[in-house]
Parts: C-alpha cells; sequence; structure tokens
C-alpha cells in the first residue's frame, strides 16, 4: 500500500514535475531553433547598421598640361596706370555772339521709308544633288573707298575678364566695385562628386571642354542666369548625336532670348568639332542619354 | 490589400539602384566667347535688279554684324558656294560647314512689275540645315542701304534674342576751328557713320543734344543770345522750339520714355534744381527742391524713377529718386566725382562718367547701386548715350593734340557694354556729345 501510495505519490509527482519540464524542452528546442534560424536567415525587423565603403578612388594617369589647364576665368587685369594728364578742359563757357533770336535754319532729314515686308517660309528643299560639286570660290569683294569705322582695335585677352573692368586703383576695388568673375568652384565640386560613380573627372572634365570649346555665347545678355538651356541628348554608340532635344519647348516657342540661346546650344551639339564627343566608348551604357546643361551665367 | 501589396513592390522597383540608373548630367558653363561665324553671301540679281545693290547691300551687312562684336564675318574667299548656285540649287550645307561658319545668310534682289525693288533674305543654321528667318522688302532702290540695316536687325534679334540697333542714326555736335573760336554744329548720320548732314549752320553754340526715345524729336541747348535755353528739334518736319520761356538758365534735358515731357535743370537764384516740363502744355512740375546742386535727370525705362547727379552729400555722386521726387537713394559711393547719368532703354544698367585722379572713365552700374564697372577711360571722355537695344554705349573722348598741346581732337567712339570691341566711328569734322536714336520705325 505504501509501496502503491509511493508509487502513486511519486507518479503524481512525476506526473507534477514532468509535464513542465517537457514544456520547457520544448520551449527551448522552438527557442533554439528560432535563434539558429535568426542567425542564418537575419532579423527582418531589427535595424542593421549598413555596411560602410568607402567609395573607390580612381586613379588617372593624366598628361601635365591636362592639369594646367583650366576653365575658370583669371581675375581681370588690372589696368596700367597711365601717366597723369593735364587737367582736362572745361565745356566751353563763353557763347559766341548771337546776330538773331530766331532758331538757324534747318534741314530736314527722314528716314526712308519701307514700303513692305513680309515673312518668308522655308523654300522647298531643292532636289537632292547627286554630287557634291565645289565651285571656284568667288573673287574677294573689293573694299569701300571709305571706311566709316575705325579698323578693329585689337582685343585684350577676353578671357582675363568676359566683361570689363577698369579699376582707378587696389582701394577702390575694396570699397564697393564689383567682385572679379570666378566660375563657381563649389558648383564645380558638387558636380563632379555627383558624377564620379559614372566618369571619371578627366573624362567629365574633357566632355565638358570640347563642349564649351563648340558653345558660342554672346556676352552682354539681360538676365543671363536665367538662360540655363538643358537638353536631353541621345547618343549614338559611335559618340555622335543621335537626337538632342530642348526640355522646355513652352519657352522656346514664347522667349526670343532663350530661343536663341538654345539654338545656340543645339549648335554647340551639332558642331563638327564636337563629333564625336570625347566619350569613353567602354562605358557607352552610361552616356547613350545625357542631360546637358549649358548654364552661361558664370561668364554673362 | 492586394493593391498595398502592388505599391511596396513598386517602390521597391524604383528605388533599387541596381534596376532603374541615373541619368548621367553634365554642366557646361564655359563657352567660347569669341564672335559667332557667319557667312554673308552676295545677294543673286535677278534679270533687271541692281547688281549694285546685291553686292552692296550684303556688305553693309556684314560690316554691321562686325562692328557689334558678336559676330565674325566668314571671308568671301573661303566660300564654297556662289550666289547663282545658292539661288538655283539651294545651299549645300556640308560644304559650307567645312568654312566654320554657323550661320548663313542669303538673299535674291529683283525688280517688279512696277518698277519697285523686291529683296528677300534667308537666315541659315548651317549645322541643323534649317531657316531661321527670312523676310522679304519691297521698296525703291534709294531705300537699299536702310533695307540693310533693318536685314541687319533680323539677323541679330534670331541670333541674340534682343532687338538689332542698325536701323537708327545718331545726332553728335560737330566741332571744328580753334579751341577760342569752336563752332559747333548739331549733325546727324546713321549709327553707322552713312548719311551725314548737317541740321545748324553753327551761328548758335549747340550743346547736348538727347534724341526722344520714341519720336524722331530731339532737345538739345543752344545759346542765343548769350542766354543758354532747351530748344526742341522735330526732324520729321524741321521745325525747331524753344521749350518754354522760364526764368533763369535751363540745361541738362532728357525726354520721357514717351516722348512727351522733358526733365532738365533749371538755375535760378544760385540754385539748381530738377524740374520736368509738359511739352504740349509747357506746364512745369518741380521735383526737387534742396538746397544743393541737382542735375543731369534721366528716366529709367519704365519712367517710373529718375537718376540724377547731386552734390548734397558733400561730393557730386549719382542717386535715384521716384519721379515725384520722393525716395532718393544714393547709388555711388566711389571716390572722385560721377555725372551725367544715363538709365539704359532695358532697363538692367546706368552709364555715366566719373572723374578721379584726373582721369575720365566711362561706367556702368547697377540701379540699387551694386556692379560698377569702368569700361573705358581717356583724357577726357564723356557723355555716354545708349543704342536703341541697351548693349552698345556710344560716347566722345577728347585729347590734345599739337605743339604744346594747345590743340583738342574730340572723336565719338561705341563700344559694347562688355567693355570690349571699341571702334572710332568717324565723322566728316570732330565730334562730341553723341546721342542714339531709337529705332527709325
Amino acid at each position: 500500500m505504501a509501496a502503491v501510495l509511493a508509487a502513486n505519490s511519486g507518479n503524481k509527482f512525476s506526473n507534477t514535475v514532468i509535464t513542465p519540464m517537457k514544456s520547457a524542452v520544448v520551449k527551448s528546442g522552438l527557442f533554439h531553433v528560432a535563434l539558429v534560424v535568426a542567425f542564418t536567415v537575419g532579423l527582418p525587423f531589427v535595424k542593421t547598421e549598413p555596411v560602410t565603403m568607402s567609395a573607390p578612388i580612381s586613379v588617372d594617369i593624366v598628361d601635365v598640361s591636362e592639369l594646367s589647364t583650366t576653365d575658370k576665368v583669371a581675375p581681370p587685369k588690372k589696368q596700367p596706370e597711365e601717366p597723369k594728364p593735364p587737367e582736362p578742359a572745361q565745356k566751353p563757357e563763353a557763347a559766341p555772339k548771337m546776330t538773331a533770336e530766331k532758331p538757324p535754319d534747318l534741314s530736314k532729314p527722314k528716314p526712308p521709308e519701307v514700303e513692305t515686308a513680309e515673312d518668308l517660309p522655308e523654300p522647298e528643299p531643292p532636289p537632292p544633288l547627286e554630287r557634291a560639286e565645289i565651285k571656284k570660290p568667288e573673287p574677294p569683294k573689293p573694299k569701300p573707298e571709305v571706311t566709316k569705322t575705325a579698323k578693329p582695335k585689337p582685343q585684350e585677352d577676353q578671357m582675363a575678364s568676359l566683361l570689363r573692368n577698369l579699376t582707378p586703383d587696389e582701394a577702390e576695388e575694396s570699397e564697393g566695385e564689383e567682385e572679379p568673375l570666378d566660375p563657381d568652384a563649389q558648383s564645380e565640386s558638387g558636380q563632379i562628386a555627383r558624377l564620379a560613380d559614372q566618369l571619371s573627372m578627366s573624362e567629365m572634365d574633357a566632355l565638358r571642354r570640347q563642349l564649351g570649346g563648340c558653345w558660342n555665347v554672346m556676352a552682354g545678355a539681360k538676365n543671363a542666369e536665367e538662360l540655363i538651356v538643358e537638353v536631353r541628348v541621345v547618343m549614338n554608340r559611335d559618340r555622335s548625336v543621335n537626337r538632342a532635344s530642348i526640355l522646355d519647348t513652352g519657352r522656346y516657342n514664347r522667349d526670343s532670348h532663350f530661343r536663341a540661346a538654345a539654338d545656340a546650344a543645339l549648335r554647340a551639339l551639332r558642331n563638327p568639332k564636337c563629333s564625336p564627343l570625347e566619350l569613353p566608348p567602354d562605358k557607352y551604357d552610361q552616356w547613350k542619354t545625357v542631360l546637358i546643361r549649358f548654364d552661361p551665367s558664370d561668364v554673362l | 490589400m492586394r493593391h498595398i501589396a502592388i505599391f511596396i513592390l513598386t517602390l521597391f522597383v524604383m528605388g533599387s539602384p541596381t534596376i532603374a540608373k541615373a541619368e548621367l548630367v553634365v554642366d557646361v558653363n564655359s563657352p567660347n566667347m569669341q564672335p559667332m561665324p557667319i557667312a554673308i553671301t552676295s545677294f543673286y540679281a535677278e534679270a533687271g535688279a541692281s547688281g549694285t545693290i546685291a553686292n552692296d547691300m550684303p556688305q553693309v551687312i556684314s560690316e554691321n554684324l562686325e562692328r557689334s562684336g558678336l559676330f565674325a564675318p566668314v571671308n568671301p574667299r573661303a566660300f564654297v558656294q556662289n550666289t547663282q548656285s545658292i539661288a538655283k540649287e539651294g545651299v549645300r550645307f556640308a560644304e559650307w560647314r567645312a568654312t566654320n561658319a554657323q550661320a548663313l545668310v542669303t538673299g535674291q534682289v529683283t525688280r517688279t512689275n512696277d518698277g519697285r525693288t523686291r529683296v528677300e533674305f534667308r537666315l541659315w543654321d548651317v549645322f541643323s540645315e534649317k531657316q531661321l528667318t527670312g523676310m522679304a522688302y519691297m521698296t525703291s532702290d534709294a531705300n537699299w542701304r536702310r533695307i540693310a540695316h533693318i536685314i541687319s536687325d533680323e539677323i541679330y534679334k534670331r541670333l541674340t534674342g534682343e532687338e538689332g540697333y542698325f536701323d537708327s542714326r545718331i545726332v553728335y555736335v560737330s566741332e571744328s576751328g580753334s579751341p577760342t573760336q569752336r563752332v559747333k554744329r548739331l549733325a546727324i548720320m546713321d549709327q553707322d557713320g552713312q548719311n551725314h548732314k548737317f541740321l545748324t549752320d553753327g551761328n548758335n553754340l549747340v550743346l547736348t543734344p538727347r534724341f526722344s526715345p520714341s519720336q524722331q524729336t530731339i532737345a538739345y541747348l543752344a545759346y542765343v543770345n548769350d542766354r543758354p535755353r532747351v530748344y526742341i528739334y522735330d526732324i520729321n518736319t524741321g521745325r525747331q522750339q524753344a521749350l518754354g520761356d522760364f526764368p533763369g538758365m535751363t540745361f541738362a534735358p532728357r525726354f520721357s520714355p514717351d516722348g512727351n515731357k522733358v526733365i532738365m535743370s533749371q538755375s535760378l537764384s544760385g540754385n539748381t534744381d530738377i524740374y520736368e516740363i509738359d511739352i504740349r502744355s509747357k506746364a512745369k512740375t518741380r521735383v526737387t527742391s534742396a538746397p544743393s546742386i541737382e542735375t543731369a535727370p534721366s528716366y529709367s525705362a519704365d519712367g517710373r524713377q529718375i537718376v540724377f547727379e547731386s552734390d548734397r552729400g558733400g561730393s557730386q555722386q549719382l542717386y535715384t529718386m521716384n519721379r515725384d521726387g520722393s525716395n532718393v537713394q544714393r547709388i555711388t559711393f566711389g571716390k572722385g566725382r560721377y555725372a551725367n547719368p544715363v538709365w539704359s532703354p532695358r532697363g538692367d544698367l546706368i552709364a555715366f562718367t566719373r572723374m578721379y585722379q584726373g582721369k575720365f572713365y566711362i561706367g556702368v552700374i547697377r540701379p540699387d547701386g551694386s556692379g560698377e564697372r569702368l569700361i573705358t577711360t581717356a583724357y577726357h571722355v564723356e557723355g555716354p548715350t545708349w543704342s536703341p537695344n541697351g548693349r552698345v554705349l556710344a560716347y566722345f573722348k577728347e585729347r590734345p593734340e599739337g605743339a604744346g598741346g594747345n590743340q583738342r581732337s574730340a572723336k565719338i567712339y561705341t563700344v559694347d557694354i562688355t567693355g570690349y570691341n571699341e571702334r572710332w566711328l568717324q565723322t566728316p569734322r570732330d565730334g562730341s556729345d553723341p546721342a542714339w536714336s531709337p529705332l527709325n520705325r
């Protein structure tokens, strides 16, 4: 009876102890499995710090001439001081004696009239020429006997300053005159950083320099900072331009200043000196479409 | 739920750097500032048309564009196609590209049945092989030079986006004689120096002619019986009259942008102030009333403001104010003296004369007083005047000549507002005080 009791009690005991133990083992097992899974697969909801890898630094072997070439505009040359001239003459004070109160006789020049003017549509294209025939060049036209304007004065170094500024003296410069032009180095570095993973610095620089050379801009435009032209260019694999289109066609049609600037940008892309463009042939995937921003605001 | 899943998936796909690559962006900001190469061919003269016009007109166009400093006409020796070939076969663009020309001008002159001349021109983009603009004009042979200026303006406008200035004139003071017996006459010429005519006979001393911005009218100062007064001269009718009979001395006149009013200085009882005069009614409105000297007023392009010179701050400087005299702002603070301010017709700049350490300068400054630039200097340089498009300045330079520097020579020059491309504008005699007209049309 005692044995039975013991057995019973033992059973009883074992019943009350063994059940939680089983549950703990199951829990422990599940927990370990979960841990193994978590370590193997990764915890999707636990934020992990991204692996930081420094960007690869591309090293290009460049020519010294490339390093010495810059598209920065030098500050304007200081004009050499001229010797001080004598005090200039003032406007005449004494008036010659007048003979009459009435105004003098005057001739009556009048601008000639233009009777009519009409717009000309583009003519029908002529039939294609079978053979391009180069004719003998015309003899030069005779010069008119009297030239009414002076011969062009030899231009000063335009790259020294695109807007001329003579400074009376150094002190004056700091007192309120405009700072010399200096293309924004900050934007340049930002732009290089943006493109570093696409084209190398020297590749970008060569492209920008080539396009700049083909792009004629006329200095002195009003509000030049607003004449930034964006062109989407689809390239051929041979690095020639397949298609170039102005993004802001609305402005092209309504704003004559923008239209002229946009045409100049398109001419740069069609200029024979810019075909082919200096692009790395092995990176066609990166430059098969390019957005080119022609921005004259630094120089006008 | 399904839509949300698709949306999230789309976001993942769009954001994935491995699937969508950023477009290559290239910023080009160092353009070539050289003048644009342009080929201007002789015009094709149809049977009966004037061959002289067909040859001379493109020559005038070429000289106009070259003088602007923005264009470099291609030497005709490099031309690859003659005018007849262009007229009959069309332009062979591929060959023109070899001349470096970016634009090409072709034209044709024909005689109509009623004896008039028809001139047409076309401006081509050599690279895109497209016509940029084309116009035809009917006129008499005598007007060929003016048509050449109008065509120059059309080309300039299409390629720069701004109005041209070639169909305009310059009135100036023609000077002759010794310094003590100087004869000064009003004269007028085309902006390229052609079609020169004298307007006055030299019996009266004339100074500071000013063209109306809207009409063919000139205001100027004439000494009649030793008394300086402002006169108005109508070029179309030849009529001239005193602006009004005001006490004291009136001088430094300039027109309002609409041409209906003149602003000028009046010196009375030792004080000089600025007055606005209605040309028709002669009604006079006083604009300034300070005890200092206020003079050389010039309206802004919109007519709302006036720039003037004043010594109210102790030295001669430039100020702007509202048209009614309120809100006076000093805009120059440099050393030396500033004078003769002229507001650009396009509104963005004010030109002036500056004197510092015995030298004269012509400069430009923004109306808010920023961005002062001095663009030319000489022993004596003065009197800037703007071309109708606000892109070119004309002024005169005077220098001593002869033994001991007793003589003076005065010449008129033009310069682009960049400060480069200064050109001498040749006149039959010495010239000073140029004033540019508005466009003739």
